[in-house]
């Protein structure tokens, strides 16, 4: 496969689910039961993208946007309503067991390992899953549990390992059939900051060094940051942002807030911009750079009086998607859809 | 790191398919055994069953020399026999299936590349093979000191029990299989396996199928329940030479249509995958 070759091809993909709707009266529950009545459920609507091979995709959404029902569907698992999904050149629903040999999960929240036994067992039993040739596969437990850390804990029962540890393994076993495509599900949710960080490196290494393709859905934007490098936004079933994280950040740095604190208690009345949150010696601005410049606003704090300490930051990238999710509303997604 | 015995098949790609269902059986057997005293407890619960019953049978029998045709030692014996089947199997395979599917891990299980009923008869009948170990060991042990020294007649016995025990395992698993994919449609569905249990004890566990009126017979027969326990404790206690074709004939056609509509019913369920914990 080239590298230019597209990992994921998603055109007009939708999935309605059809919902049994509780009645109301004895009467109707009675006739509920010989004639039930349906209600549809649109969990994806109309969404298209395609990811290339060896890129790093984000797949962000809040809650019940429709993620988890796209990921079931490139993975298989669903059969949509209507459109058309390729993964790595497969049909997921026709071809579900040779597209499987090919791609990876690694589910932050469902383990794949034996819980009561050494982890070596679940890496064991996952290489002959995917029909590694023995020899071969013990080759690549070596090496997988080499880069990982995780030599010294192969006979350790995965219930006494750390949290840290365990996902390490979780991540070992996604990668053990060396698949060309790897879905991530929150795969740092409840890690320390630590070992968030290691995993995010081993993900973007094995990335960058093997050109596997990642395709990670999570709620923690510093994932999203240190691991991909575009991202797409799907809120109530509809695609609504397609991005390179680069030009998110650009995004996130239209809005910066500005921090003032002063050495004694000042007048803030004469500001250029009114502060969002003010104290006697203190206050934060929030500077919408196409509207007012930087040196002007921080001029005007420093003519109010001695400043003792000043910061300017981004607005961070969590807010100004959580801004989206809240401003987007069900009306506007499918006027987006339409479109 | 060294090999396992089943790697042994280095080499020989074609055999790498049947490999992932050795392992799966080996590691839940691994899983299972992972707490003894859990097993401990299955075997004393078992050993607890074969006294209390065998003494409700001696008094059943007070001045009878034959019930049904059987008399007090052969009517012990297939209990024994009978329980060991039931007792091995267990009812994990629904308790474990049924929460898979309302969990929605299942799904998880799903997207790999093997079959999801055979990786789980594989799991199972191994499980159950790996603890019927010891429940024969105790019940033979109980039986032996309390109704003398038993052992198959035969080499012919022998093969014929053994392989009545492991087809009686299997149907076991496909009752439990097909049970618990009704979670696909109902959230709570352990009714279906009390009502499979009680079923399972009565027809040919506690009771061999002659204690049954004659005309009831031919229709139990027409049901799994008459092929689950009563082929292996009858040929354990009364062998023929001339039943064991059709015990075993039975056994097979029950496992065959069962297997049949377990394919049909999880490929059917399977599609629900996504109400169910989607």
């Amino acid at each position: 496969m080239s590298v230019t070759m597209s990992a994921i091809v998603v055109r007009n993909l939708s999935k309605t689910f059809r919902v049994a709707q509780q009645a109301e009266g004895l009467s109707d529950r009675l006739r509920s039961l010989v004639r039930p009545h349906y209600r549809s459920v649109s969990a994806v609507r109309d969404v298209s993208f395609a990811v290339e091979a060896g890129e790093s995709l984000a797949f962000l959404g809040p809650n019940g946007a429709g993620k988890s029902t796209t990921i079931k569907i490139l993975t298989g698992l669903l059969t949509p309503s209507s459109g058309v999904a390729q993964v790595l050149g497969f049909d997921p629903q026709k071809d579900r067991k040779r597209l499987s040999f090919v791609i990876g999960t690694a589910f932050g929240q469902k383990s794949q390992l034996w819980y009561h036994l050494p982890a070596i067992d679940s890496l064991r039993l996952l290489g002959a899953v995917y029909e590694v040739e023995p020899r071969e596969h013990r080759r690549r437990i070596g090496e997988l549990t080499e880069r990982f850390g995780l030599g010294d804990l192969l006979d350790v029962p995965v219930r006494k390992l750390s949290l840290g540890q365990r996902i390490r393994f979780e991540l070992a076993a996604s990668l053990l059939h060396h698949p060309r495509l790897l879905f991530l599900d929150e795969p740092t949710i409840g890690l320390d900051v630590v070992v968030k960080r290691q995993i995010r490196a081993l993900l973007e290494e094995w990335n960058r060094d093997h050109q596997v393709t990642l395709f990670l859905t999570s709620h923690d934007l510093g994932d999203v940051e240190k691991i991909s490098r575009r991202a797409l936004l799907i809120h109530h079933g509809t695609l609504i942002l397609d991005q390179s994280i680069g030009a998110l950040k650009r995004l996130a740095g239209l809005k910066k807030t500005v921090r003032v604190k002063y050495a004694a208690p000042v007048d803030l009345s004469g500001l250029v911009l009114p502060p969002a949150k003010v104290g006697a010696d203190w206050a934060t601005i929030e500077v919408d750079v196409r509207r007012h410049r930087i040196p002007e606003i921080v001029s005007s704090l420093a003519a109010a009086g001695e400043v003792a300490d000043i910061t300017i930051e981004d607005e961070p990238l969590e807010d100004l998607i959580a801004d989206i999710y809240r401003t987007t509303t069900l009306e506007e997604t499918h006027a987006r859809a339409a479109h | 790191m060294r090999g396992l015995p089943i790697d042994a098949i280095a080499g020989h790609r074609w055999l790498l398919p049947m490999r992932k269902y050795v392992l799966a059986g080996s590691t839940a057997v691994r899983n299972r055994w992972a707490y003894r005293a859990d097993v401990a407890g299955l075997v004393f619960t078992y050993a607890l069953f074969v006294f209390v019953f065998s003494n409700l049978w001696a008094v059943a029998y007070a001045g009878k020399a034959r019930l049904a045709g059987y008399d007090l030692r052969q009517l012990t014996w297939y209990f024994i026999v009978s329980e060991l089947v039931l007792f091995s199997m267990g009812q994990g395979t629904f308790t474990a299936l049924s929460a898979d599917i309302k969990t929605g891990q299942v799904a998880y299980t799903l997207g790999r590349p093997w079959s999801f009923p055979f990786k789980s008869l594989a799991e199972n009948v191994s499980c159950a093979l790996s603890l019927m170990g010891p429940f024969a060991l105790v019940g033979w042990l109980m039986g032996s000191t309390r109704l003398g020294f038993w052992r198959p007649s035969s080499a012919l016995h022998a093969l014929a029990l053994t392989l009545s025990m492991l087809l009686a395992l299997v149907l076991l698993f496909l009752c439990q299989f097909l049970l618990s994919m009704t979670a696909f449609w109902w959230e709570e569905n352990t009714a279906f396996l009390w009502i499979h249990q009680k079923l399972a004890l009565v027809s040919g566990t506690f009771l061999p199928l002659e204690f049954f009126p004659a005309e009831w017979r031919p229709w139990i027969e027409r049901t799994p329940y008459g092929w689950l326990c009563y082929p292996p404790a009858r040929l354990a206690v009364a062998f023929e030479t001339g039943q064991v074709r059709r015990l075993l004939a039975g056994q097979l056609a029950w496992v065959l249509g069962l297997a049949v509509l377990a394919s049909l019913v999880f490929a059917a369920g399977s599609r629900r995958t996504a109400v169910q914990g989607g």
